[in-house]
């Protein structure tokens, strides 16, 4: 079986064109808003407002979460931003015709596990997105393209985790 | 000029649309790129496949280098714009933790959200655990808090890392790009030579661009304060001149007063004046702090900015700088502290005004009692025998903040 191969047959854009127009569009971003791009920020706060049906005291009384809870949660340009990369990628998958209920895994993983996997991975991403003050878009894109030491240091950080355990958990995207 | 920075409100539908198509080009161009798909990015890290190192240095090289030429140019002040501040904490087990998140989950938050609107199944579970990640982190923050602060170093960029000059950071960060595609490149040629692709055009064009473009930037010097400052319009440089900014003592008293504004007085006057006198609650700016105070105070609404100089000139000075970085409802106390003393000197048991010490308000003080006085904020009405225009305009505040915070 030949399914070392990444894409599944699937024409993604050239990663020199991808990269060009996302460094303008983060450009754009910055001179139109001040600010960068960011996602993790804006499901945070969609998270807290689903919270905030249940427990309102509870996040206000905690010293991280109640500044994010304090303003509308729709108001904030993260959240805006998060809406519009789903409509964004909706619109490309439709266009590329890879819009199909579908489970993306390693040769060797069964569909369930890889939804416990990625759940895990999530977790743990959530997590640590949140510890790091930001994600690739927020901290590593944006941060990376002004310079900031911090986002650099993240970057590496987080390329040197990924390449230490890639080997492994092999397993999960590998034949080995 | 830049800036545009519009308050993102979901009610007012420029914003709105500007917010959600930045978006929406966002998540089109990761979709396009293939980063919804989770094999893909995880082959990154088996060298299987390189558009994760590609597509994210390019765009940050490319951001990189126009943000150095707005700068350069002066279309844009970048002390202006939203740079992460440095955690050492933060950034290292963060990163770690994402890291490890990446291979077992295979995404990261952006890019699972762009998964989950294709309908992959494992984008879907990836963004309910990230969910539940970050709900944790808020739930568990008040432990995690001390870890979490732990190396702060502010506003930290490699400029001033390496104390070079933002051309050759940005040659640096050039050649460091094209050094990893490199490395990368030959190491996937050796594992996995069947997905090895020969250079494009397209990439040998854009790498030399790169290095061009980087090497131009060293042709333009960098802008400072007094070039801004010309570019200014006219009408704003008049302003400034016939005291448009200039608050009288009765009107700073006034607001001082005035819970609706939320004032901050800085006094820009040398440690021993500010010791020996200060308006109340008055903190004490030197030049280097006024990056981090523009960055604190914008966007904060309400917040009204008092300085306090020696006198009109170093005032007026100030003002600029702070224009510089973008700091809205910006005034100072027109004369220094010499109408405020004089006016209310006699209150003052160890006040007199020396003679030979009109250029220096303050010699007057026999202890360096700082605020304590009543003077320091005397009763309402006691400057109302000067006639000071109204100066002060409450604006809205122009940037909302950044960040994934």
């Amino acid at each position: 079986m030949k399914h070392d191969l990444p894409q599944g047959g699937e024409r993604y854009w050239n990663p020199t064109v991808a990269g060009l127009l996302l460094g303008l569009l983060l450009f754009g971003a910055f001179i139109l808003t001040g600010h960068g791009l960011g996602a993790s920020g804006g499901l945070h706060r969609l998270i807290l407002m689903a919270q905030g049906l249940f427990q309102p005291d509870h996040i206000l009384q905690n010293p991280y979460t109640a500044p994010m809870a304090a303003s509308n949660t729709f108001d904030h340009w993260l959240v805006l931003q998060v809406i519009g990369v789903l409509i964004g990628g909706a619109l490309s998958g439709v266009l590329h015709g890879r819009m199909r209920v579908e489970t993306r895994r390693g040769p060797l993983l069964g569909k369930k596990q890889r939804w416990l996997f990625a759940f895990a991975g999530g977790v743990l991403m959530g997590f640590g997105a949140r510890f790091a003050r930001g994600c690739t878009s927020g901290l590593a894109l944006s941060g990376g393209a002004m310079l900031s030491v911090g986002a650099w240091i993240f970057m590496f950080s987080v390329f040197i985790a990924a390449y230490t355990l890639a080997r492994p958990l092999g397993r999960l995207w590998t034949q080995e | 000029m830049f800036p545009i920075a519009p308050e993102a409100h979901a009610s007012d539908l420029p914003s709105l649309l500007l917010m959600l198509g930045i978006g929406m080009a966002f998540g089109f161009i990761l979709e396009s790129a293939g980063f919804g798909d989770s094999r893909k990015l995880a082959g990154q890290f088996y060298f299987r496949d390189l558009a994760v190192l590609r597509v994210m240095f390019t765009a940050i090289v490319t951001a990189a280098l126009l943000l150095g030429l707005a700068g350069a140019a002066g279309w844009l002040v970048l002390e202006t714009i939203w740079l992460p501040p440095t955690w050492l904490a933060s950034a290292l087990i963060g990163g770690g933790l994402m890291g490890v998140g990446f291979i077992v989950g295979g995404f990261c938050p952006g890019t699972s959200l762009v998964a989950l609107a294709t309908l992959k199944l494992d984008g879907l579970f990836f963004v309910l655990g990230a969910l539940v990640g970050m709900f944790s982190f808020g739930e568990s923050f008040r432990k995690l808090e001390a870890l979490w602060t732990l190396g702060d170093y502010g506003r930290q960029d490699l400029t001033q890392l390496f104390d070079s000059s933002r051309p050759v950071v940005l040659l640096g960060v050039v050649f460091l790009a094209l050094a990893l595609f490199a490395l990368a490149a030959v190491i996937q040629r050796q594992f996995h030579s069947r997905t090895f692709n020969r250079a494009s055009k397209m990439r040998a064009v854009a790498h030399g661009a790169f290095v061009v473009f980087a090497l131009a930037l060293f042709l333009i010097e960098e802008p400072g304060p007094v070039y801004y400052w010309r570019k200014q319009p006219d009408t704003l440089h008049r302003a400034l001149e016939n005291g448009a900014f200039a608050v009288g003592p009765a009107e700073a008293l006034r607001t001082m007063r005035d819970n609706r504004m939320d004032l901050q007085i800085l006094d820009l006057r040398p440690e021993s004046s500010f010791n020996l006198f200060h308006l109340r609650d008055a903190r004490r700016m030197v030049p280097t702090g006024m990056q981090a105070y523009a960055e604190e105070a914008r966007g904060q609404s309400g917040r009204v900015t008092l300085l306090v100089a020696e006198d009109e000139a170093s005032a007026r000075q100030a003002w600029k700088a702070f224009h510089r970085l973008g700091l809205g409802n910006l005034y100072y106390l027109a004369d220094g502290l010499q109408p405020w003393l004089e006016a209310c000197g006699g209150d003052a048991a160890d006040y007199q005004v020396l003679e030979g010490a009109q250029d220096r308000a303050d010699q007057g003080f026999q202890q360096a009692l700082g605020s304590r006085r009543t003077i320091s904020r005397p009763l309402p009405g006691t400057f109302d025998r000067l006639s000071w225009p109204d100066r002060i305009q409450l604006k809205k505040p122009k940037v909302v903040g950044g960040g994934c915070g």
